[in-house]
Order: C-alpha cells, then structure tokens, then sequence
C-alpha cells in the first residue's frame, strides 16, 4: 500500500508547488485596475457605425482614433497653439496663401514609411469626407503639392484662418497612400500613431495595442487600452464602481446626475471638460410652414433653456443663444434676439396665422440627454400651441434619415455637434447635408469673407456678426453650451485637461508614483 | 429502454426538425408581408433609389421569395449568414461569438430551476395543509408575477448598488477569466431562472397533491413508507410530468426573458443584439437571430421531451415487460 | 388518461382566499385605471424640472419622475395604456384559439391532430421574439404589440380548449343532439360552449396576467407604446439610469406592476377553484 503511495504522493506535491507558483506568478502580475497593469479600460458612450471618416461624420468614429492611431500634422493644446505631430513646423507666407510643412520621419502601422505622398493623398482625401470637422477647414485649400519626401506645399485660393486651425484638428489626418482603395477601408484603421488598431467587436469595444515602431520617444505607458462602447451610462458607473471600469470617458445623458456622488470620494478624480459642442434646436428649411421667419421667433421664444440643461445634463451646461465653439471663444456673447417669452410666441404665431396651433415632426434620438430634453421641449412647444408628433430614432437610422442626407425627413431637431459654424457652408459639400441645406446666401457671403481676414480684432468681429445673425435667422436654435464630466480612477494621472469631442488622448495615462 | 429512448428521441426530433422549418418560414414571411419592401426599412425613407437598388443587389432582394427563402436557409446549414448591412461584422461569427453567454444563461437557469422547483414543490405538496407549504405556495405566485427586467433592477439596487457584491453589468468570457464570468452570470442566472422556478415549483405541487390521493400512494403508505419516502420515490416521477408539459411554454419565456435580462445586465448575448438589430432595423440581421432564437427553443425542448420519456414510469413499465 | 374526477379542494370555493384576494385586487386595479381617465392627483404630463426626482412624499405620494411629473399620476394613466393592449389581445386571442380549438375539437383525429400540432408550435414561440421581428418592419408601437401578444394567445387557448372541447362533443347527450338533427351552430353554443365556458374564463384571467407582463417587457425594451402614451414599461425604463439615485422610481411603479399580475393571476386560480376544479388541478400556464 505504502509503495503505490509514493508515485501519487510525488505527483500530488510537484503539483500543488505548480500551482502556488503559478499562482503566485499571477497574483504578481498586476491585474487590470491595480497600480501598475499595462492594461486600461476606459468606457464612451458613444460606439461608431463604420471606420471610415469619409462616409461617417459622427465623432463616436474619432474618439478612440484620433491622436491615438490616427495623427494629423500638427496638435491643438488647451490654449489654441498648434504643436508640431507629423509635421515638425510650418511656415505661412505673408499674404496668407501658402503654407510650406515640414514633416518628420515616422511609420504606419502596416509598416510602410510616411512620407509627404501620403500627406497629399489625405489632404485630397479628406475634402470629400462628410464630417464637417475634416472638410470644412480645407474648402479654401487649391492644391497640395510635395516638395521632396519630407515638405509639402499648400497653397490656397484666399487666406483661411480655419485652414490654419485645421492644421491641428483632424482635418489633417494622415492615412497611407491608397488606404481608402484598400481592403482595410471601413474595417480597420492604418494610422502613424503610438497605438494600433487592434481588435474589434462591434457594440462592444476595439482594442488599441501600443505600438513599438511609434517615431515619438515618449512611449506611452499602456500596453492595450480597451475602449468600450457603453451607452448605458449607469451600468457604466456601476462598472467602474465595481473596478472593471478605469475611467468612464465622457457621459452625455442619464449619467451625468451621478457625477456629484463621486466629488469627496478620494477612489476617484472627476472631470468637467468644457467641450466644443453646442446644444441647438434646428428646423428643416424645406419645411413649408417653417419658411415664415414668425414661425421660427415663435419657437425660439417659447423654450426655455433652464429645465432643459437641468434635466438632460444635469445642470452642466451654459445657456446661450448664438452658436459658438467653445466658453472662450473671443467672439462669444450674451446676444440673444428672443428670449423665453410664451406670450410673445402666442402672438407671433397668431401673426403668422397659426392661431389655432400647427403640428411639427421630431424624430428624436433615443440616447444620451435627447429622450429628457425631447420630452420637455414638446411640453414646453405644447403650452404656446405647438404639437409635436415624436418619433425616437436610433443615431444609425437618425444620421440616415435626418442629417446625412440632402432631403431630410423631419420639421424640428435636436442634436448636440461641433460648433464651429463654418462646417455648415453649403458649398463644402456636395451634396450639402444637416445644417449644410441651409444654403442662405448671407451665412455662405460670411463664411467665404470671414475665413479670409488676416487681422485679428476685424475676424473676432465679423465672427460675432456671423453667430448673431444665425441667431437672428433662427433656423438654428442655439441652447447651451456643454460641459462633459468624467469619472476615472483617482491613481491614474496625466489624462487631458482639455479636449474636443472628437478625441480621448489615451497617450500619456499612467499610474501616479 | 434503450431502444424506446431512441424512438422517443427521434419522433422528437423529426417533430424539431418540422417545427424548425415552420418556424423559419413564419419569421421569413414576417419580415416580409408586413411594414412594406426591406430595403427601405434598412435604409430609411429618404434614401435614394440608387442606395436602394444597391442594397437589394448586396442581399440578394430582387430574387423571388423562394430563392431568397431556399438561400438563406442554404446557408445557414453552411454556416453563412451574410454580414450586417453596415457590413461591421459577418452575421454568423458574431452569433458564435455570442451564443457563450446566452447559453450559459438559458441552459443555466433551466438546470438550476428544475431541481429547485422538484424540491420546493415537493416540499409544498408535503405540507400543503400546515402554513410552511402555504407561505411557499404564496411565495411562488408573487414569484410569478414579478417582470423579470424588474427583478434585475431590484437586484441591482441590492447586490450592486448597495451592497456592492457583485457586479452591475459586464461579461467576459469564461475561457478568458472564469472567475469573473461566473460573478458576472449570478446575478442574470438568478433574475432568469426565479420567474421558471415559480411556474414549475406550482405544477409540482399541484401534481404530487394529486399523486399523494392516488392509490398506489396509499398502498405504498400502508406498507410502511413514510410519506415524504413515498412521495420521493413514486410521486416524483410523475410529477416531474407536468414539467415536461409546461416547459414548452417556458422555454420560449426562458429566451424571451434573455433578452430583456441581457440588456439590463449589460450581457453581450444573442438576445441583446437582437434588440440592437431591431433598433437599428437591421433585418437581415434579425432574421437570422430570430432563427437562431428558435432553434435553441426547440433544442432545448427536446432535451425536456427526452426528460419526460425518461421519466415517465408508465412507459418505462411497459419498456420493462418488454 | 383518466384521471380522479375527485376534487381537491382544502376549503369550500367561497372561502377561497385566492378568490378573495384576486377580485379585491383587480377591482382595485381596474377602479384606479378608471379613475384616472377623470383625475389624478397631479396633472401627469406637467414637468416641473425644479421639482425632479423628489422621494415619497404627503404632497408627491410616490415621488417625482426626471421631469418632475408626480408619479403616482403617470402609473395611473399608464394602466390604461396596458389594460387597453391586455385587453384587445385576451380578446383577439380568447374568440380566435377557441374558435380553432373548437375546430380542432369537432374535426377528426387527422386535421385535429394538424391543427394541434400547429398550436404547439404557435406556442413555442415568444411573443417577445415576434413582437421584436414585427418591430423590425413595423416598427414599434402598440400595433406590433398586440399582434405579438395575440399570436401567442390564440394558440394557448386553442390548446388548453381543444381536450375539453373533445370530451364534451364525445358526450352522450351531444350525441342525441346530432341524431336529432340539431344544427352544428347550436350544438356549439348551446352545448359545447356553456361547459367549456369555466375552462376558458380561467384561461382568460392567466393569460391577462401573462399579457400585462409581455406588454410592460415589450414596452421596458423600448418596443411598445411610443410617448407620449405612457405605459409602465417606459416609465421603469426611464428609472432605470437613475437606479441609485432613486430606487423608489423603480420599486414603486415595478410593484405596482407585480400586484397588478399577481391580482390576475389570484383571480385566476380562484376561479379555476369555483368554476373548474378538475381543470384546476392540470393548472394553466
């Protein structure tokens, strides 16, 4: 008996000892969410519909991929200034109207080498992207020519101060020569960037995996971040609360009542990013009965911007009435031609020989704050006479049926964008879409004028003109300006003070010391 | 009682296999007869003729329904579904991607519920006229009428909010940490599985109160058997009957109930993506899902008929004297 | 299958408590829902943002929505939106799976065992699943709803008609009938329907229950009644973002629901005691 113990014995040992070592080798390593893991997991609310910035204008598609596997030639910082990316410097000429780029060394992630072939390839590129935010800046651009693999010269037909902008946004994305005749087109993106494309289930999350061929000497610290698409902001926060989540990226709607719960808690920092996005209403100028200006005072008197920012954002929102990008911009103001004023809305309407009420469709989006602020703009259209016939629509179905397209099917809308102005001239896209279908002559003679001023003080001023008279036309109904919160993990430092919402720089997140 | 189980097995399956193709047909014309042409549900009202045409090329529309009909089941037992329209993911992997969790979902709740219910009905049943089998029978009925997207909330409130056991939301798959998939599927197992054990915990029940007058239970009283014995030996098998005829109902409440736990529980299943090609109007994506769906219901009924063949001791008995 | 015709019954039918219970509690429910089509205690759809998500209260019984909408009010005028969809689907279901049960009853074992066969599969199949293809095309709404929900009715009441239905029509004095030439009209509604008649108003009540639950599931998921009708499903939809914050948006309106269901369930099963007590020992789904 003793004998035929001895074999076993041995095994049982020599495995017990494989398992505590191994064991204890797993327990060394450090596990997401523990100081030290090279894995991040952060969340967006936001998942995109496709990969390809051409075709798709919505920011969900730019946020894990700009700056971190996309790079444009330059970078914004917090205080406007451009800092060099791709590019290692510019030089503009004095009249404005060419711009000689200099570009560095670097590498795609397929491995074939940047060059300034590729510079002018994405600049043609990205004219015909239907994101405002890629096309908008480059509608003054007449050519892109390279001058040796390293410079690139552009000329414009008129100076542009959002050409100059846009040189730090992702107007200047760069793809490799040919990446949009490629099979990878819409599947996967081939960028310069410190981290790569990696694996992708739609709804879920995509992958990014550092990249070790990167041209910067700050590596970033992450070896894989999981950015996850979660558009259920309160399972969100309960998935960082129970540690699967590091930082919760953004919230937009039902979320962000919870943030104040997480001011004293010292597990976790929060952050209210002032955002380039504005909040407005707009109606569709096909619309017959939206044609006569009354109509449109009407509307505009009848909101009130308080509730709204109160329930769809939970108080983190600056009212306003004229769209401008961001709380600093110097042509901001407190112009507003009509104010909350029910009565005034009853009498223009009855003016305008809508007495008795008329009906408007909203189909409105069903995620983020537009359900809650749906809701209290139909009460608040109701009590001056209007009905409005509600529809909720998925942003897919929504991008397809009301912005995408040049014949939109909808009376009044709500959504929150980019607002930057200028990316609404109907003439940068063909055909025009969202706010784009405007086309009035006054906005397009201020879009074509405007960008070209080279002094400062007389650019701040006819921008302020050109918000106050969007705002006087009332196709667009500015509401308020966005602040977005985030909630991370208190130990995790350097994430970004600033951003637009089209980024979330994962390049330089650590664990503090 | 081998060759019974096969021949109960294989009219089951024969009768899966009909229903299956029924089924299939039913969801086929559905998408089809009601809400007008495909492709402008896809692509929305407003799109133009061109995007519509090209659309109906990708998926083969043009075709007469039959073609389509023979083609798309065709491919299914090739194992290709298509791709999504916005062609993010090939329909058939992402199912098998997700069948993982929704299985462990279904299945798990079934095999927890059934022993529960045998126990707890049997239990009831014992004591039907003391207050304990009361309560429970009362327990039971307030366990039937709780939606089952309420019950996770409340879970949630519990175990999550409050209490911070366990997690709110969030999956991963087993093959990648085991420990957390397990955490993450008590709560979705529970929510599932407490709305069947009510159903069944009161078909035992009533079913052993019959079998506790019949006769043979009398007889087995008589010669010495303690009740609870004699319910244990005899009256189980013929009460886990009633189960067999039940659970045909509850198979389809166990996947429609998937569906809203996967998506309050955050789960990436099979059912959470039918609601998320529903919203989008994705049906070629739902067609196939729908499909799925309806296999694993009659898969799982199957599993349930063979229980019953197994179970029942009449057929048994002739088997015997065979 | 013959089983003991002997009831089982611990108590005399009046004395039932599930009786009891269940017709105080669906009165309740069905005197609330029509009460709020006269009043409420706040006018359901004024938002009143100031006032959003405040606890229970003397003034707010059960709170205030994430708009500021008293509670109480929006659960009440929700119950007409599921009581109307509850109610046209029993319906639809209830007068069609009899007919086909009838059918099936008085038409030979062949297309009797066909038409069986086909409610089985009808039954198999969720009503969700095919509320959410219907959703799909039709999109969502109280139409898709009712359709889903009745697809799953008519086949459970064909089923639970078809035995019953068979046994009665085998009777001796259906069979004098027949032989005395009396019409197949009056066999069914002076001889077969009138027995049947417990069985199916058993069923009614169980599958009223299953109704409001597949109805505020449908309506949870986004694919019922679209706002602004209110139904219960939205507004736990709704309270589901804001589950920490204030649970009693999920609890009170999510119990209100549960009592609701367990009313009709109780009724159900009381009656199934009165009127049926062999049928009530096969119980219903």
């Amino acid at each position: 008996m003793k004998k035929s113990l001895k074999l076993p014995g041995l095994i049982a040992v020599a495995l017990s000892a494989a398992l505590v070592s191994s064991t204890m080798a797993f327990a060394a390593t450090p596990k997401p969410g523990e100081v030290g893991s090279t894995t991040l997991r952060a969340s967006h609310p936001q998942k995109p519909t496709s990969w390809n910035y051409l075709q798709d204008g919505t920011s969900a598609l730019m946020v894990p991929t700009y700056l971190n596997i996309m790079e444009s030639l330059f970078e914004t910082s917090g205080t406007g200034v451009l800092k060099p990316l791709l590019a290692t410097g510019v030089d503009v000429s004095k009249d404005g109207l060419t711009y000689t780029i200099s570009l560095r060394k670097a590498t795609f992630h397929d491995g074939s080498k940047f060059d300034s072939a590729d510079v002018v390839y994405s600049l043609q590129k990205n004219k015909t992207s239907v994101n405002g935010v890629i096309n908008g800046p480059l509608a003054a651009v007449k050519s892109v020519k390279a001058s040796g693999p390293s410079k690139v010269i552009v000329t414009l037909s008129r100076p542009s101060n959002a050409f100059r902008g846009g040189l730090g946004k992702p107007t200047t994305m760069i793809a490799p020569e040919g990446y949009f005749e490629s099979a990878n087109v819409g599947k996967k993106l081939i960028g310069t960037g410190p981290f790569k494309f990696g694996a992708f289930r739609a709804d879920i999350d995509l992958e990014l995996d550092a990249y070790s061929g990167y041209w910067g000497t700050a590596k970033p610290f992450f070896k894989k971040v999981i950015h996850q698409f979660r558009s259920d902001e309160a399972a969100t926060i309960s998935a960082l609360k129970t540690g699967q989540l590091d930082i919760v990226g953004m919230l937009l709607g039902a979320g962000v009542d919870q943030v104040k719960g997480f001011k004293g808690d010292s597990k976790y920092q929060t952050f209210f990013w002032p955002s380039t996005s504005a909040s407005y209403l707009f109606l569709n100028p096909n619309t017959k009965v939206l044609q006569d200006i009354k109509v449109r005072q009407a509307i505009a008197h009848a909101i009130d911007r308080k509730p709204i920012i109160t329930a769809a954002v939970g108080g983190y929102g600056k009212p306003s009435c004229v769209v401008v990008p961001t709380w600093t911009s110097p042509w901001n103001s407190t112009y507003c031609p009509y104010p909350y004023n029910v009565a005034k809305a009853k009498a223009l309407l009855k003016e305008a020989g809508f007495e008795n009420g008329l009906t408007l469709d909203f189909p409105y989006l069903t995620l983020a704050e537009f359900p809650v602020s749906f809701e209290i703009l139909v009460a608040q259209l109701s009590a001056v006479g209007i009905t409005v016939k509600g529809r909720g629509m998925d942003i897919g179905t929504w991008v397809k049926e009301v912005w995408s397209t040049p014949t939109p099917v909808y009376d009044i809308n709500h959504i929150t964008n980019n607002a930057a102005l200028d990316a609404y001239g109907c003439k940068l896209t063909t055909p025009p879409y969202g706010n784009s279908i405007l086309c009035d002559p006054v906005f397009e003679d201020f879009i074509s004028k405007n960008d070209a001023i080279v002094d400062p003080s007389k650019y701040t001023a006819a921008m302020k003109a050109q918000a106050e008279y969007i705002a006087d036309q009332s196709w667009m109904i500015e509401l308020f300006s966005k602040n977005e919160p985030g909630i991370a993990n208190a130990k995790l430092t350097g994430i970004a003070k600033y951003r637009t919402d089209y980024e979330m720089d994962y390049r330089n997140i650590k664990w503090k010391k | 009682m081998g060759a019974f189980v096969f021949r109960v097995f294989y009219r089951s399956l024969a009768l899966m296999i009909a229903s299956a193709f029924a089924g299939s047909v039913v969801i086929f014309l559905l998408l089809r007869m009601v809400g007008g042409d495909i492709a402008t549900i896809m692509l929305g009202t407003k799109a133009t003729p061109e995007s519509l045409a090209l659309l109906r090329e990708a998926f083969g529309l043009n075709r007469s329904w039959l073609e389509q009909y023979l083609s798309w089941i065709g491919g299914v037992f090739r194992g290709d579904l298509g791709e999504s329209y916005t062609g993010q993911y090939v329909i058939g992997t992402e199912i098998a991607q997700r069948l993982e969790p929704t299985l462990i979902l279904t299945f798990g709740s079934l095999l927890i519920s059934i022993p529960i219910a045998l126990m707890v009905g049997v239990y009831s049943a014992i004591n039907f006229k003391r207050w304990r089998g009361v309560s429970v029978d009362v327990l039971a009925q307030v366990g039937l009428a709780i939606p089952q997207f309420f019950l996770a909330l409340v879970f949630v409130i519990v175990f999550a909010v409050r209490l911070g056991w366990l997690p709110a939301t969030g999956y991963v798959s087993v093959s990648i940490d085991p420990l957390v998939a397990f955490q993450s599927m008590v709560l979705p197992i529970t929510t599932l599985s407490l709305g069947i054990t009510a159903v069944f915990t009161r078909f035992v029940r009533t079913s052993m109160i019959e079998q506790m007058n019949e006769d043979y239970m009398r007889t087995a009283k008589a010669k010495g058997h303690t009740v609870r014995s004699a319910a244990i030996v005899h009256g189980l098998r013929n009460s886990a009957i009633p189960i067999t005829t039940t659970g045909v109902l509850q198979i389809g409440a166990l996947m429609a109930g998937s569906v809203v736990v996967e998506n309050v529980f955050g789960i990436p299943g099979i059912g959470r993506l039918l609601l998320t090609s529903v919203m989008t109007r994705e049906a070629i994506t739902v067609q196939s899902l729908a499909l799925v769906i309806l296999l694993i219901i009659l898969a799982m009924n199957l599993l349930i008929d063979l229980l019953y063949g197994f179970l029942d001791p009449r057929i048994r008995h002739k088997e015997g004297r065979k | 299958m013959k089983k003991s015709i002997r009831n089982f019954r611990t108590q005399p039918a009046i004395k039932s408590p599930q009786l009891i219970v269940g017709i105080i509690l669906t009165g309740l429910v069905l005197a609330i829902t029509l009460v709020s089509f006269f009043w409420t205690p706040w006018d359901p759809i004024a938002i009143d943002v100031e006032k959003r998500l405040l606890t229970p209260s003397f003034s707010h019984w059960f709170g205030t929505d994430r708009l500021g909408r008293d509670l109480l009010s929006q659960i009440m005028v929700g119950s007409q939106n599921t009581l109307y969809v509850t109610l046209v689907s029993t319906l639809i279901g209830v007068v069609l799976g009899t007919s086909l049960g009838l059918a099936a009853a008085g038409s030979g074992p062949r297309w009797g065992g066909i038409l069986t066969r086909i409610s089985d599969i009808g039954i198999a199949i969720p009503s969700i699943l095919i509320a959410l293809v219907l959703a799909t095309t039709l999109g969502p709404g109280r139409l898709s709803v009712i359709i889903a929900i009745s697809f799953w009715f008519v086949p459970v009441t064909a089923r639970v008609v078809v035995g019953p239905a068979r046994q009665i029509l085998s009777l001796d004095f259906v069979e004098a009938a027949m032989t005395h030439g009396r019409t197949r009209m009056y066999i069914v509604f002076r001889q077969v329907l009138p027995n049947i008649a417990p069985i199916v108003i058993v069923q009614t009540s169980m599958m009223f229950a299953a109704g409001i639950l597949i109805e505020a599931s449908l309506s949870f998921l986004g694919v019922g009644a679209q706002p602004p009708t209110t139904s219960w499903g939205k507004i736990l939809m709704d309270s589901q973002p804001l589950v920490q914050e204030a649970p009693y948006y999920t609890l009170l309106p999510g119990s209100f629901v549960v009592i609701t269901v367990l009313a009709f369930n109780l009724l159900g099963d009381g009656l199934a005691v009165l009127l049926d007590p062999q049928q009530s020992q096969k119980g219903v789904a």
